[in-house]
């Protein structure tokens, strides 16, 4: 439960990050509910909370979704940045946006049909309810059609096709889970128009730095043009906020730039965040978030073959074990599961000895020991990165061995890499 | 403020903004106490965190971490520094903690830093405990550090400084009377007509940094906003506003400023000439 209680008065605190946390002030908790779909699964803790710094406040299984002082800064670079960017969109698909807010942006613009899929229908009526005049009239406007499911599941089975598809979704946590699978993307690139749009917001690019640059190569892969849009909302705290667009049109995106000025003002506009001045700038990176982008490799492989090891360590199960887990600690790296570690092949002097394996989190480790040739075979395989230097003289250490080859290689890249390092430990003399 | 919960780890929650009433706040996972100690001007803390690496804090307030100081002090001092053709006399103020310092040495062309940290407790807790943020730029023969009330020091100096920075905390305690106009106006006075002063003026929407930028507009004939997300300070983009007597910044092209960042062949983290540009286009809601 996100309140608490500070001398006589409410703080909302967010449950969204493990070890950071924004607190609010709340003058008056207008609703609180666990909402729940038809079969009567839980669906999210939903809270309207009045703030005294940010007005009203919608809030989901303990995180801020929006706040009516700062949801313009999020609401209008979503519809506006890609209905700006495409020449003359007709036909938009919401995922998400329950609150109204996005839909209450994309109605200020000539489009012909609106389609918004929300999985809760209680965000839709509570917002309504209690945060009244937010969405404005846009609830009633005759261009739009509500379904009321799982935006993954509609997005599959749907015939149509859309000029702008914008993704409103939460964090990938409770219902919203389905949004996030890799096959998503595959999905909503079949349901877009020739010349079609899609965007989605990453999260902040400080405390989830990893959001955006993975949904941004995932989309990379499928897309033939994808562009960054920033901006920043307060109670989004932690850096900036950050959507991805795609689109199927080479240079889309740029080619817009020049006409924002002619179309922002044709549309008459009446904006708190959105000027075509900051559509441009929104799109241009600081240096540390650009070069995020640009690591397209999937993961790392060490591969290190040590030479004449200790004998007593490597036909020492309880070495080997103390091995794995220090290991994982040199190249900080969590263990999954238990860590196997049989011995067996005993037909061949080459075969004989303990072999071990150990997942880690997305990645493994497995080694074979030979004491006949008294050689340790060990592969160290992540997709994030470590310091191989330190695997490598860690493990050289451990096993005594007086010489250690290693080879260093990028695995999984979209471009087939022939290069590899070797990083060579000659012998002693 | 200290406070203890979620199963007994402790947080630490800053105390809210100057001159407000407590309406929101945010806090981090303490996951070692580093220092802890008071000067004859204001008490420090400092912690380390996961998401943040170490922090600074000083009257409550969280002043830096180590993680994000470098978008705050690229962002305070290459642009006044890049609209400038060519700074030879710099004037820090406040700054103890040797960040601004750091980005100045840079600078070949500079021959005079004066650093002005009313307490000298900055810059000594910052040595020991903060290293990488100056990482030894206090050894620069150039520089020379005042211990002394930048409201009195800077009267002493008309028409010297090429550039002024302003690294104040925000107002309170000992920085109360530095966020004023008659202080900006002494500032413009130490400057000299074609120098640049740049100022930390705190979150972009927060009520009393607009009112501050307001005056430094008034004092300064040409004035810009640049903005950055600094990690530390969540809620919102910092900004950094530049003001000059006679530079006029709408009039240096991107090719100027590029020409200039090559020139000094350094690389930057987060600032590019690009994003000196971009930093300063405001939301449509007249800030």
């Amino acid at each position: 439960m996100a309140l608490e209680k500070i001398k006589n008065e409410i703080w909302f605190r967010e449950e969204l990050f493990p070890d950071v946390a924004q607190s609010i002030k709340v003058s008056k908790v207008l609703f609180h509910k666990t909402t729940k779909d038809k079969k009567g699964k839980k669906l999210q803790e939903l809270l309207i909370l009045d703030t005294p710094r940010f007005g009203k406040m919608l809030t989901l299984d303990g995180a801020v979704q929006l706040t009516e002082a700062d949801e313009k800064y999020y609401h209008e670079p979503l519809a506006h940045c890609v209905l700006l960017s495409h020449p003359n969109p007709k036909s938009v698909l919401i995922i998400g946006g329950g609150d109204g807010g996005l839909l209450r942006e994309v109605t200020k613009h000539p489009v012909s049909s609106i389609t918004l899929v929300e999985i809760d229908r209680e965000v839709i009526e509570l917002t309504k309810k209690y945060i009244p005049g937010f969405a404005g009239n846009s609830w009633d406007d005759k261009r739009l059609k509500i379904h009321i499911e799982d935006g993954a599941i509609f997005i599959k089975k749907t015939k149509k096709k859309y000029d702008v598809v914008i993704l409103d979704t939460p964090d990938p946590i409770g219902p919203a889970l389905s949004l996030f699978k890799t096959t998503f993307y595959l999905d909503c690139k079949k349901i877009l128009a020739p010349g079609g749009i899609v965007i989605r917001q990453t999260g902040s690019s400080i405390l989830q730095p990893e959001e955006m640059p993975s949904n941004f190569r995932q989309m990379e892969e499928l897309f033939l043009e994808v562009k960054v849009f920033l901006t920043a909302v307060s109670t989004y705290i932690g850096g900036y906020f950050t959507f991805v667009a795609a689109s199927n049109k080479k240079g889309i995106f740029e080619k817009a730039l020049p006409q924002l000025g002619k179309r922002f003002k044709k549309l008459k506009l009446k904006t708190e965040w959105y000027t075509p001045k900051m559509h441009k700038a929104s799109l241009i990176l600081p240096r540390e978030l650009e070069s995020s982008l640009k690591k397209t490799e999937y993961g790392m492989e060490l591969i290190i073959d040590l030479y004449d090891c200790d004998y007593s360590i490597i036909t020492s199960r309880q070495k080997l074990r103390q091995f794995a887990g220090d290991l994982c600690e040199v190249i900080k790296m969590k263990p999954y599961g238990k860590l196997i570690i049989p011995d067996f092949g005993f037909a061949l002097s080459k075969t004989a000895g303990f072999s071990l394996v150990q997942l880690i989190e997305s990645s493994s480790i497995s080694a074979h020991y030979s004491p006949h040739w008294r050689v340790v075979c060990l592969n160290i395989f992540t997709c994030k990165s470590f310091d191989a230097k330190k695997a490598l003289q860690f493990a050289k250490d451990f096993f005594g061995a007086t010489r250690a080859v290693a080879f260093l290689l990028k695995r999984g890249g979209r471009v087939f890499r022939k290069d590899f390092n070797i990083i060579d430990i000659p012998s002693p003399k | 403020m200290i406070k203890k919960f979620l199963s007994g780890k402790k947080w630490f929650f800053e105390d809210t903004i100057p001159g407000e009433p407590p309406s929101f706040t945010w806090g981090a996972e303490i996951k070692k106490q580093i220092y802890s100690g008071k000067s004859k001007f204001q008490n420090f803390f400092i912690f380390d965190t996961k998401e943040f690496d170490r922090i600074l804090i000083l009257d409550g307030l969280v002043q830096l971490s180590t993680r994000h100081e470098h978008v705050y002090h690229e962002m305070l001092v290459h642009p006044a520094f890049l609209y400038h053709p060519n700074p030879k006399k710099v004037l820090i103020i406040g700054g103890g903690d040797g960040g601004v310092l750091r980005e100045v040495v840079r600078y070949k062309t500079v021959e005079e830093i004066f650093l002005v940290d009313i307490d000298e407790k900055v810059i000594e807790v910052s040595k020991k405990y903060l290293p990488s943020v100056s990482q030894g730029a206090f050894n620069d023969k150039r520089l020379k550090i005042f211990a002394e009330d930048a409201l009195q020091f800077v009267k002493n100096y008309k028409n010297y400084f090429d550039i002024i920075i302003d690294d104040l905390t925000d107002p309170t305690g000992p920085s109360l009377a530095l966020w004023k106009s008659a202080f900006y106006r002494d500032i413009r006075r130490a400057l000299k007509e074609d120098g640049v002063a740049s100022f930390q003026t705190a979150y972009l929407k927060e009520r009393f940094a607009r009112r501050t930028r307001k005056k430094l507009k008034k004092t300064f004939p040409s004035f810009k906003i640049h903005k950055a997300f600094v990690g530390c300070f969540p809620f919102d983009e910092h900004t950094f506003s530049v003001g000059s007597p006679k530079i006029n910044f709408d009039k240096v092209s991107l090719r100027t400023i590029k020409a200039r960042y090559k020139k000094l062949k350094i690389k930057t983290k987060y600032y590019s000439p690009e994003i000196h540009f971009a930093s300063r286009v405001i939301p449509g809601f007249p800030y």
